[in-house]
């Protein structure tokens, strides 16, 4: 038996279990068509609600969404981030602003009253469309890699895994076998959903299919790792996926998933540099802004050694156990 | 009085799991301080970036809460107690009201450590006395979510493929509801489409009866939620067949 046959295993099944796999499937990909969908859509710039009593006002900007209202907003509208800010006309080219914002916002708003209309905002969205999706799909690949991969720790727990791992085909082999699995699981629907966006959707989707393919194999790789060296750890499978979407959600945010760091926090900095989502982005902001691929070289050799530590480590650790006759 | 036996031992299978443990009270506040310090600069000088996180964190606890009766439910060695319950002299429909009840009260409890945490130690601002009718709001939305936990888990029959199905779900609507960012200020289409989470129904609420005294949306919620609880109870009551035990 070699790691094909393992992996013909466990995909059939997988298959087999038709409504656990279509559920799983379908919503990961409704997920991912909704966050692309959503990204493609973002505004950036800024909301202002224009406060006033004259009714010839007129704004015209690419940056600024501006509402001209003839009541005060309430504030949970600030609150909530409906509004950027609220600037009440007091007549006479004088103006109140009133916002939650940073003070480096308000003086953009400002600049933009007296009328310079391509005033930059330091906003959350600076990254491109390529970047964004990454980010968001990131999240959604780790939580679903580690749904699959957690059917390893089922088969810990129904004795399925001794019976595969005395047979000729071992442990090492029926691991890799299930990596596999994990991979393709992790790409082929992803990157459909990318293809599904590209050319029925008509969205924007930013890098090239070429570039897609490389980078989406990539974030696989990482995802498979991650959840191999998790569900080797693990015997208890509820547990398991309370702390995978603890750490999952934790470190998908700390790297910037969703928008840009602006943080000063120096030990945190530090922490989130270790990180390979932050190392994967790294990557795609650059691949976004046109480097040449030596840049990238460094951060690509750091994650595909840290990943591959990861899944040996957790080969190592399976094996062990079993030697110690643990299952 | 069988009933109270059954909840005690659920909620302490909640209570003695590490794992359930840090998601419910580690998890938030370790959310709340990393969102908190992404946006730090963003906010002005006076107005604390814990003030947004401080009502959007326990609504995702809230949101959580239906893994955490899947779990509590139909888990591996749970499900095999569930059978013994099941031949003794009680309602069968206690076991899955029980379920629900003991992840609410331990999700509940979560929140409001987390929330006192967020109070006193990052001081932030939940208004006056009002903010005890915004919890309100979010206990209730708490509430639902258990339920309707307990209703996968009857439809689905095993705790995998109900949490299979929520997880997603439930992150959708945690996003959507704007609790990593507010996801208001991107736009119209995105800003409508986010009405369709229940978290942004009671981020409204609450930033209402926080910011602006208002508490209009407060009532007719806690019915809707109620509503929904005691509907999926029913569903379970239809869907809950013994003989997926044997």
């Amino acid at each position: 038996m070699n790691i094909f046959n393992v992996y013909k295993n466990v995909f059939e099944r997988s298959i087999n279990r038709k409504f656990y796999l279509i559920f799983s499937l379908g919503s990961t990909i409704v997920a991912m068509l909704l966050a692309i969908y959503f990204t493609s859509k973002l505004s950036i710039g800024a909301n202002i609600a224009f406060v006033t009593n004259s009714k010839n006002v007129n704004f015209k900007s690419s940056v600024v969404q501006v509402d001209v209202l003839h009541e005060k907003i309430k504030e949970s509208e600030l609150f909530s981030g409906k509004y950027d800010a609220e600037v009440i006309d007091e007549g006479r080219g004088k103006f109140k602003i009133e916002t939650f914002k940073s003070d480096k916002f308000k003086k953009a708003i400002q600049s933009f009253l007296i009328g310079d209309t391509n005033v930059k905002f330091d906003s959350t969205v600076k990254r491109g469309v390529g970047t964004n999706i990454l980010g968001f799909m990131i999240m959604f690949l780790f939580i679903q890699a580690f749904l699959f991969m957690s059917l390893f720790i089922e088969d810990k727990q129904n004795g399925t895994f001794k019976r595969i791992a005395t047979t000729p085909a071992g442990v090492i082999k029926y691991l890799m076998g299930y990596s596999l699995f994990n991979l393709t699981i992790n790409f082929v629907p992803s990157f459909l959903v990318l293809l599904i966006e590209k050319y029925i959707f008509k969205v924007n989707i930013g890098f090239s299919i070429g570039t897609y393919i490389c980078l989406l194999m990539l974030m696989s790789f990482m995802a498979t790792a991650y959840s191999l060296l998790l569900c080797s750890l693990s015997e208890n499978h509820d547990n398991c996926s309370m702390y995978s979407t603890t750490i999952v959600i934790a470190t998908s945010l700390l790297s910037g998933n969703f928008y840009n760091i602006n943080g000063k926090n120096y030990i945190l900095n530090n922490i989130i540099k270790v990180l390979p989502q932050k190392n994967y982005l790294d990557i795609a902001v650059n691949i976004e802004n046109g480097k040449a691929f030596s840049d990238s070289l460094a951060k690509l050799t750091y994650i595909i050694v840290f990943n591959l530590l990861l899944f040996v480590i957790g080969i190592m650790f399976t094996q062990r156990r079993f030697k110690k006759g643990k299952y | 009085m069988n009933f109270f036996i059954l909840l005690k031992r659920d909620l302490k299978n909640l209570a003695f799991n590490p794992g359930y443990v840090i998601f419910e009270i580690g998890l938030p506040i370790l959310l709340a301080l990393i969102l908190g310090y992404l946006n730090g600069s963003s906010y002005r000088t006076g107005f604390s970036p814990y003030n947004y996180y401080a009502i959007t964190i326990p609504i995702f606890s809230a949101l959580y809460a239906s893994t955490l009766t899947a779990n509590n439910f139909m888990e591996r060695q749970i499900k095999d107690t569930n059978l013994r319950v099941i031949y003794s002299p009680i309602r069968l429909s206690y076991i899955y009201i029980s379920k629900t009840i003991a992840s609410f009260l331990f999700t509940s409890f979560g929140i409001i450590v987390s929330s006192l945490y967020f109070k006193f130690i990052l001081k932030t601002n939940y208004g006056g006395f009002n903010a005890i009718y915004a919890f309100i709001v979010i206990l209730a939305t708490c509430f639902m979510f258990s339920s309707l936990g307990a209703m996968m888990c009857c439809i689905f029959k095993s705790e995998e493929a109900a949490n299979k199905v929520q997880s997603i779900f439930i992150n959708i609507f945690v996003f959507l509801g704007g609790v990593y960012f507010p996801t208001e200020g991107f736009g119209k289409v995105i800003s409508s489409l986010s009405w369709i989470s229940p978290a942004k129904w009671t981020f409204e609420a609450a930033s209402r009866i926080i910011y602006d005294n208002d508490l209009s949306m407060m009532m007719p919620l806690i019915l809707i939620y109620m509503a929904v609880a005691v509907g999926s109870l029913i569903i379970c009551r239809l869907t809950f067949k013994v003989e997926d035990y044997v």
